[in-house]
């Protein structure tokens, strides 16, 4: 198999190639999916370094399990199912060792409380108090704000990647938007800097 | 967090579709009816706005994360090699033990013949196994020295009719020997038994000249190998 036929053959096709062992398709699904599992993670777990650990347990978790995937769901929806058992798992081990759930003080930007909201809108911009809003709020607020505004997901494919109620998804996207924009509130965003 | 179905009861239903007619993922009902319920609706379209910017800020926010180092991937085809090795590890393991002890002993015996002077062995062994097989088919017509037990089964030459023949009962204790010797005297050959009671019928050779009587007396004349020979009617 060439390189170029590796990054034309579809999703599918390199998952039933990994699964029967196929290291080539494997490391083409990996690169196809690693940014987009890792923005996932890392929205789910906030650290960066426990994103990258749990990471390696996805990524080892789609190569063994490949040669199960039957196709009854995307493998996009697959995967992301994947990490969110292991995302969950990850935050489960952090809060029995933390005895609270995942801290996010360890996440690499930080708000510096000297600075004034003002001074802090001003030097880290929209996207980073976003970034800071995000952490505030709970994991699965904001694994369904990720799903449903950056990957974009239908609702029905949330509520079965997820397994939770079509009308759950719905309403926790609603109150996590709500969360969010109250955090930014605190944090000094205000609505002409949209 | 509200984990609950329940919405505030002044939140629209429509409003909480507005995520996914951003997105246009909604099916065409539900599409419609957010189309037909904003124009008639500030709340609603407040939120459509309100979700549209934190929509665009939240992607804006994901983006900024460029992802994960490529150590990730070094340990990802690390940890994918360990496996494979581990798996293949206990294959080997499981493959010599338990049902496989065939293999094991097998592969002992292929082990032998490593051993430059074990073929030679074993050729020499195997020709004298054949060389004596060939003498003792060219002697069939005899019994050979080391069977204890008289051969069974039916001697290969039909009896004429002039022939003489004898109903014999060896001893328990005659030897194969004794026998062999016995019946090289009478120049006499089994040609059937045993029977039930263990009686052989001995043929007397033809070019023969002597008399049935006086083989008789030759074979009763040794008790120790004859129990009882009495002439046959063939």
């Amino acid at each position: 198999m060439t390189t170029t036929d590796v990054h034309d053959r579809s999703d599918q096709d390199l998952t039933s190639e990994a699964g029967q062992g196929d290291e080539e398709a494997f490391q083409a699904l990996y690169h196809r999916y690693e940014k987009r599992i890792f923005q996932y993670l890392i929205s789910m777990l906030g650290d960066p370094t426990l994103t990258e650990e749990t990471m390696v347990e996805v990524m080892v978790a789609v190569w063994k399990n490949a040669g199960k995937f039957r196709g009854d769901s995307k493998v996009s929806t697959w995967i992301f199912g994947i990490a969110h058992h292991k995302g969950i798992d990850a935050i489960r081990r952090v809060s029995s060792h933390r005895q609270s759930s995942v801290s996010l003080d360890d996440a690499e930007e930080t708000v510096d409380v000297g600075d004034s909201p003002e001074d802090h809108v001003q030097q880290k911009g929209l996207a980073k108090l976003t970034t800071q809003a995000m952490k505030d709020l709970s994991p699965d607020h904001r694994e369904v704000l990720h799903l449903a505004f950056f990957e974009e997901l239908p609702y029905q494919e949330i509520s079965s990647l997820l397994n939770i109620p079509m009308n759950t998804v719905k309403t926790r996207v609603f109150y996590a938007k709500q969360q969010l924009k109250g955090h930014m509130h605190a944090l000094g965003f205000s609505e002409t800097m949209l | 967090m509200n984990e609950s179905d329940q919405l505030d009861p002044s939140t629209h239903h429509e409003a909480t579709l507005l995520p996914w007619y951003l997105t246009d993922t909604l099916d065409r009902q539900e599409k419609q009816d957010v189309e037909t319920h904003l124009p008639n609706c500030e709340r609603c379209q407040i939120e459509l706005d309100e979700m549209k910017r934190t929509r665009a800020a939240v992607k804006a926010s994901i983006n900024e994360q460029t992802g994960p180092s490529s150590v990730v991937f070094e340990q990802v085809m690390a940890r994918i090699r360990e496996e494979q090795s581990s798996a293949e590890t206990t294959i080997q393991r499981k493959s010599h033990t338990g049902p496989n002890l065939l293999k094991q002993i097998q592969a002992w015996i292929q082990s032998l013949f490593t051993v430059p002077w074990v073929p030679v062995l074993a050729t020499i062994v195997i020709v004298g196994q054949s060389a004596l097989l060939m003498t003792n088919l060219g002697n069939n017509q005899t019994l050979p020295d080391w069977e204890p037990v008289v051969p069974r089964g039916i001697p290969q030459a039909p009896s004429p009719s002039e022939s003489h023949h004898i109903h014999i009962i060896f001893t328990e204790t005659a030897t194969q020997s004794e026998i062999q010797g016995l019946l090289q005297l009478i120049h006499a050959q089994i040609i059937r038994g045993p029977s039930l009671d263990g009686a052989y019928v001995l043929k007397i050779s033809t070019n023969d000249l002597t008399p049935i009587e006086a083989s008789l007396e030759t074979l009763l004349a040794q008790p120790t190998i004859v129990r009882s020979a009495t002439p046959a009617n063939e």
